[in-house]
């Protein structure tokens, strides 16, 4: 098994030790493994004593072997399963990945966004906790028909790369979109995204250093929040009232910090519902333009409108290329599609070009090219007008749901919201929404809990209602036994309050 | 309006520009990356893309989970336990938008302000751009014919502990088949002591394999995860180069740990790739496999790097050396270093030609003696056409040089 080649100018003792070596890396000998006793090696391959006496020290420096009393030499066991390696310097350590991690990553260790959309996923549960829009409603004649005729026509093209700025022709389309709202740019100043999620991710990246202070509506977007934070910043939560986010304290905080930029959801507010009137957002301009701070427009659901008139959004009202606005079709159409889309000056779609490039070079071809056809052929609008009939309906199902179950001792309430995908539903304070989790899962409903959406502790005690994945049938089902979940754990407390004992400290 | 201090070391790269020159029909380009486009089965697409929407519409136009499509990462599984040697699961793989993405996860990861970078010298350049958006520092390790240099890259970790700079040095990103932008490929010893380093180290290794399927010749040689019992390897891969780069469909493998935490990066980012177009390449997968087209692209490409290399060799002055790429997408010459290869690009601009000007593929700077030619994306007659116009200015340059 070991093979001498005395013609060979490597060193007899150096040729054994390289041949052992191997079978010790390559797992032959395994760890533990008695090696013959030098003499008996020595004299099947004819060789002197001295010469294995000589290859076995080497083995031994190099750690893959070692010397016991009674068994001679034998293979380090410590050796263990890295023994496959060849590797002379062995250390038997495990890298501490921990240690190399980025700041930033420590920073990004919440899994709640995937917690609950694996909620959502789950067969057995009424979910009011994902955002989603309803399922079953996308043209998926009209797409089917659309990449039928696409390929046919263009062959390969709609899946060869497409500029980083995002495919021409959508740019086009979604500035005509946009045009309808009041909001009038150029097509330069539009950028496609891999959903809004990622207008988000960039415009953290391309605003805040470590330790820059960023405004948002309390509560807020979660996802928003825990990226602002990955990227460095101190995160302000400003309160809201009843028509958006408060002018007093926002006016009061700009004296006193000096934002990156202020992050606001002004239609259909997530999680409250909430709308921002037209007076707050000529104000929050103002205020904007006073302290020479942008406004990050989060548009997700301004398409959602189900009543009351449509109010300007901040970037058509914005005078002064103060707003870079984010938007989706995510909430109206084919959310599989990541497809969403920034409108911002210039300067700004410079550094988000920059970003996308290194990031994912461009977003799917092929989805850009489908859906501006399904724009351009007009199909969307009418899409539209349907999903906003069904959301309706599915809000108006849960309103009358939480009237109707409602248990007529306990002060719930909630906002009615304008449109969006959210009632935002407040609970009495004796109510641990812990307990209320536990108690709601055990019948197989989930929602999202107040506290996600602040930044810090919070004794606001309500709970985020999502009306449109659930169908209508769930919706009705769903919110009765939220609300025997609501009475079992108000009637836990009252019990729990009975039997209380002093928790004393330990000393 | 005010923007972060990363962005000031981010700038548009220029490969960028040059897609923007190269989209003129008459530029004979070997600029961009740019797989073959006539290869790609629109026919057999368009049939599977139908029947995902006949058959399982709502699923396929709805979120997903972060990880990705599971049968996709299955089947990704699946296909590289065979090349890789490793014995993966669905948890080991976390579908991206392209390996571009990865390289950008993997810098969030673990790239704080000041951290090593280790890279071969050339490298990618959207590696290093992606990567300089977290403001690293980069250390340049030398390669040969035959990959990275092992005694160099020793020698560099010696003195970074010597320094105690180690714990600086937070990963090595390598492209050991068919790199870019050299289209050279690392041999099998370099391979092995390469990770005999890196395990004495204990280096975090970031293997970057977009091109490992398009070999033209010799042999295929095994990822660095052959050598890797420790997981310290994280292998991106893509299906851009053999399917279609449109799509945006590229995968991360590693230890399920550190795959969590992309997962989590990639929630941050952009929540999930999309749906529909995961489901189709792999139904096509499923039903096709790739392997018929990947031998369409390699015979495609052979042909075209034979053309290159010669017509090189034909009209090319013997004093430019020229890389033999046995695989891949790319070629790299080095002229004499009084040439400058960013004043030559701008004459072979009015000349109708273009390629990438190879210092910027250096981190550090430099080399600006250097060009990357990009053999895949032209036909035979216009990349001998190209050659020839280049060479006309290139030769005149060095005979002006020299006399």
């Amino acid at each position: 098994m070991i093979n001498i080649d005395r013609e060979n100018s490597t060193p007899l003792y150096m040729q054994i030790k390289t041949q052992l070596k191997d079978m010790i890396l390559t797992g032959k000998l395994s760890p533990g493994y008695k090696l013959p006793p030098e003499r008996k090696l020595a004299d099947i391959l004819n060789v002197n004593r001295s010469t294995i006496l000589n290859a076995y020290r080497e083995l031994k420096a190099d750690n893959l072997a070692i010397s016991t009393v009674g068994q001679g030499t034998i293979v380090n066991p410590a050796l263990g399963s890295v023994a496959n390696i060849n590797n002379s310097n062995i250390t038997p350590i495990q890298l501490p990945w921990k240690h190399l991690y980025s700041k930033m990553m420590s920073l990004s260790s919440d899994t709640i966004t995937q917690d609950i959309l694996e909620l959502a996923n789950r067969k057995d549960v009424i979910s009011f906790a994902a955002g989603i829009a309803i399922p079953e409603l996308n043209p998926l004649e009209e797409l089917k028909k659309i990449n039928e005729e696409l390929i046919s026509q263009f062959k390969h093209v709609p899946f060869q790369h497409t500029s980083t700025q995002g495919y021409y022709p959508l740019r086009d389309s979604i500035r005509n979109l946009m045009q309808k709202k009041g909001i009038i740019i150029s097509n330069d100043e539009i950028m496609i995204l891999s959903g809004s999620q990622q207008g988000l991710d960039f415009s953290a990246r391309a605003f805040i250093n470590q330790g820059d202070i960023v405004f948002t509506e309390e509560p807020s977007y979660f996802c928003a929040r825990q990226i602002f934070e990955a990227f460095g910043a101190n995160v302000i939560g400003i309160p809201m009232d009843d028509d958006g986010m408060s002018m007093e304290s926002l006016s009061y905080m700009l004296s006193r910090f000096k934002p990156k930029f202020i992050y606001t959801i002004p239609n259909f507010h997530n999680p409250t519902g909430i709308t921002m009137s037209l007076e707050k957002r000529k104000k929050l301009l103002a205020l904007s333009y006073k302290h020479q701070t942008p406004i990050l427009e989060d548009d997700a659901y301004g398409e959602l409108r189900y009543e009351g008139e449509q109010i300007p959004s901040l970037k058509a009202l914005d005078q002064n290329n103060y707003v870079v606005y984010l938007s989706t079709f995510s909430k109206v159409l084919f959310m599989g599609l990541r497809i969403g889309w920034v409108a911002a000056p210039k300067q700004v779609i410079q550094q988000f070009k920059v970003l996308k490039q290194i990031s994912d070079v461009h977003t799917n071809s092929f989805s850009q090219w489908c859906l501006d056809r399904l724009i351009r052929e007009n199909n969307y609008s009418n899409h539209i007008q349907t999903v906003l009939k069904e959301n309706k309906r599915r809000r108006d199902i849960m309103l009358n749901s939480l009237n109707r179950f409602k248990p007529q001792n306990l002060e719930i309430s909630w906002i009615i919201p304008e449109g969006g995908l959210y009632i935002w539903c407040s609970l009495p304070d004796e109510i641990d929404q812990k307990e209320l989790m536990k108690n709601a899962e055990e019948k197989r409903i989930a929602f999202v809990p107040a506290k996600v959406f602040y930044s810090e502790d919070c004794d606001d005690n309500c709970i985020r209602l999502n009306f449109t994945f659930p169908s209508p049938n769930q919706i009705e089902k769903g919110i009765q036994l939220l609300m025997e979940a609501i009475t079992d754990s108000y009637k836990e407390k009252q019990n729990e309050a009975n039997s209380y004992t002093e928790i004393k400290p330990i000393v | 309006m005010e923007f972060s201090e990363r962005m000031s070391f981010l700038i548009a790269s220029e490969i960028r520009e040059l897609l923007k020159i190269s989209d003129q029909p008459d530029i004979i380009s070997f600029g961009g990356g740019l797989p073959s486009p006539e290869v790609f089965p629109s026919e057999k697409i368009k049939e599977i893309l139908n029947s995902i929407l006949s058959t399982n519409p709502v699923k396929a136009l709805q979120y997903s989970t972060t990880e990705g499509y599971t049968p996709l990462r299955k089947a990704i599984a699946d296909r590289i336990n065979c090349s890789l040697y490793t014995s993966f699961t669905t948890d080991n793989i976390l579908i991206t938008s392209g390996s571009q993405q990865g390289i950008d996860f993997t810098g969030k990861l673990f790239i704080d302000k000041d951290d090593i970078i280790l890279c071969e010298s050339p490298t990618y350049l959207s590696a290093i751009n992606a990567f300089k958006a977290y403001l690293p520092k980069f250390i340049e390790v030398p390669t040969d014919d035959d990959g990275i240099i092992p005694d160099e890259l020793e020698a560099i970790l010696k003195n970074a502990q010597k320094s105690s700079l180690l714990n600086r040095i937070k990963l090595i990103y390598v492209i050991p088949d068919f790199h870019n932008p050299t289209g050279r490929t690392w041999t099998i010893e370099r391979r092995k002591q390469f990770m005999e380093i890196v395990y004495k180290y204990k280096l975090p290794v970031i293997e970057d394999s977009p091109y490992s399927e398009l070999v033209f010749e010799g042999d295929v040689f095994p990822s660095l995860k052959k050598w890797d019992p420790e997981e310290l390897v994280i292998s991106l891969g893509t299906f851009s180069k053999v399917l279609c780069p449109g799509f945006r469909i590229g995968w991360i493998s590693g230890n399920k740990q550190i795959i969590y935490k992309y997962v989590l990066i990639k929630q941050g980012a952009d929540l999930q790739t999309s749906n529909l177009t995961q489901m189709c390449i792999y139904e096509y997968i499923d039903k096709y496999g790739l392997e018929e087209d990947i031998e369409l692209i390699r015979a495609k490409y052979k042909k075209r790097r034979d053309v290159m290399y010669s017509s090189i060799k034909k009209y090319m002055s013997p004093e430019v050396k020229s890389t033999y790429p046995k695989g891949g997408m790319f070629l790299w010459l080095k002229a004499p270093e009084y040439i400058n290869s960013r004043d030559l690009l701008e004459r072979c601009l009015e000349n109708k030609v273009a390629f990438v000007p190879g210092g910027a593929f250096f981190p550090n700077g430099g080399n600006e003696n250097t060009l990357r030619l990009n053999f895949s994306n032209m036909c035979e007659e216009r990349i001998e056409e190209g050659i020839r116009r280049i060479s006309d200015v290139l030769n005149k340059m060095i005979i002006k040089a020299t006399s």
